[in-house]
């Protein structure tokens, strides 16, 4: 929010979950990270990303998630588990067998957790064969990572304009490429980026 | 099949074959979505229809998981 008579700081294209007046564009995109904090009750910022869920819901827009999603949340359960018995050695022990147990029961419980949130949600599942070829353009032109790269592709191919993220590395893509949703805590390191052609974008998705 | 060295034909149809409505012209621009009828076979529709049901079926997927470790980037994706 910009002081009184101020000027509104640049937003590059970076927009605050936590703002009641942000629009949301239908579709949306999710990234794993928000996906995450939304279904652990026990991560920092679940309370807003769970009100920012609720949100969706009640506007009944249309979410898009790449098929990379689910793998990443079974990837989370399991590492949970192994960090859970393991502490920081968690890393070396991936084959433990008496780790495998607790980590199965965990990743039922999320993806089921998942599966019953896109039941509440008009939805895009994107194949990963259809993003391939524009990932691997994001990859090479901004230097985005490779699973960061799916996930942009995976919105873009739905057309949705803005990604729920609370992962600073999507803001290695201009903002005439895709809209960042994300915490208020992380606003000013997704802006410092070179996200340049954000202005047009700003005066669209917020109401003045 | 398109003879070596030809081009297939730019019908809108082969178009839509080839680049599968996915390409990237120029840096900074933003890539063209899907087909409209690509969109419309993937589209998976609410089967929570009223705005009671939906919250409901949120408040049962975002509720009561608690792990003991805190959950980082790390643990699901490599930088």
């Amino acid at each position: 929010m910009s002081p009184t008579g101020g000027r509104r700081p640049a937003t590059h294209g970076v927009f605050a979950i936590e703002d009641q007046e942000l629009l949301l564009p239908d579709p949306i995109a999710l990234d794993t990270s928000f996906v995450v904090e939304a279904l652990l009750s026990t991560q920092p910022l679940h309370a807003v990303c769970d009100a920012f869920l609720t949100r969706i819901g009640d506007s009944g827009v249309t979410v898009v998630t790449s098929d990379l999603l689910a793998v990443e949340l079974a990837e989370t359960a399991f590492a949970i588990a192994l960090k859970e018995r393991w502490g920081g050695r968690w890393r070396g022990h991936r084959t433990d067998g008496r780790a495998r147990r607790p980590a199965t029961r965990l990743l039922n419980d999320t993806i089921s957790r998942y599966e019953t949130l896109l039941l509440s949600i008009d939805h895009f599942p994107v194949p990963l064969a259809d993003t391939a070829s524009v990932a691997r353009d994001f990859m090479t032109s901004y230097g985005i990572a490779s699973y960061d790269a799916i996930h942009a592709a995976s919105a873009i191919a739905a057309d949705a304009e803005a990604i729920v993220t609370l992962d600073t590395g999507f803001a290695l893509l201009p903002a005439s490429v895709l809209t960042l949703y994300t915490d208020r805590s992380r606003l000013a390191s997704c802006r410092k980026s070179d996200r340049t052609e954000a202005r047009e974008m700003c005066s669209v998705l917020i109401r003045s | 099949m398109a003879a070596a060295g030809s081009r297939l034909p730019m019908t809108t149809e082969g178009r839509a074959t080839i680049t599968n409505a996915m390409t990237k012209a120029q840096t900074n621009e933003r890539p063209k979505p899907l087909s409209p009828e690509r969109l419309a076979e993937l589209r998976v529709p609410a089967v929570y229809r009223t705005p009671e049901e939906r919250r409901a079926a949120l408040k049962r997927a975002t509720e009561g998981l608690r792990v003991k470790v805190r959950v980082t980037r790390d643990m699901y994706r490599p930088r």
